[in-house]
């Protein structure tokens, strides 16, 4: 049992900010990287195209 | 020359037929050499070190187009870097700060010292895997706990 508590402490430790952050502020900020990240691809794709 | 090469291919198929390749592309230069300097055997010695300096150049400028194509290669790797470290950086932001900001961190400076097309790339990316140990500190430090707050 005591195993398993520290594996979840562990577990939080390595997920980071998200495990600290309250579930809608993750939420929140996930789906703005999410956003950024596909602005970002979408961009390099008509980039490469042009390129090509 | 790439006739040669690819008529070499069925006689000596897999691994083994890549040094025989190797030796076989070698060949026609070497050869091209051993027939120019019978031409210029019988003239003065300037003629020859003047064909010697021409085969030195030629050989000078294959180099270069081989070092361009090096270097060629070695920009689209550190532009991959500089695009991996902004990624990873911006995603290290919410999970697995401490595994994916330090990435970004290597990456971003690997990519600014091997001299990237893409600087700013590299440099927000940089800034992003260090602003992920910097808000997991922050954060870390607001909660008074290393792990889970369970707050909500």
């Amino acid at each position: 049992m005591l195993f398993l508590v520290a594996a979840f402490l562990l577990l939080g430790l390595l997920v980071g900010t998200a495990a600290h952050l309250p579930v809608s502020v993750t939420l929140a900020a996930g789906s703005a990287i999410a956003v950024w990240l596909v602005a970002f691809a979408v961009r390099e794709r008509r980039r490469q195209h042009q390129g090509s | 020359m790439n006739a040669t090469h690819t008529l070499d291919f069925p006689r000596s198929p897999g691994t083994s037929g890549t040094a025989p390749a190797k030796t076989k592309r070698r060949c026609p230069t070497s050869r091209r050499r051993e027939a120019s300097r019978p031409g210029a055997a019988a003239p003065d010695a300037a003629t020859a070190t003047a064909t010697s300096a021409v085969e030195d150049a030629a050989a000078a400028t294959a180099s270069a187009a081989e070092d361009a194509a090096g270097t060629r290669t070695a920009q689209r790797d550190t532009d991959g870097m500089a695009v991996a470290s902004f990624v990873l950086g911006l995603a290290g932001l919410l999970v697995f700060n401490l595994i994916l900001g330090p990435c970004a961190l290597v990456l971003g400076g690997l990519a600014l010292l091997r001299g990237t097309g893409r600087r700013g790339r590299a440099l927000l990316g940089t800034a992003l895997g260090a602003a992920d140990l910097i808000v997991l500190a922050a954060v870390t430090a607001a909660d008074h706990s290393v792990s889970w707050s369970l707050a909500g």
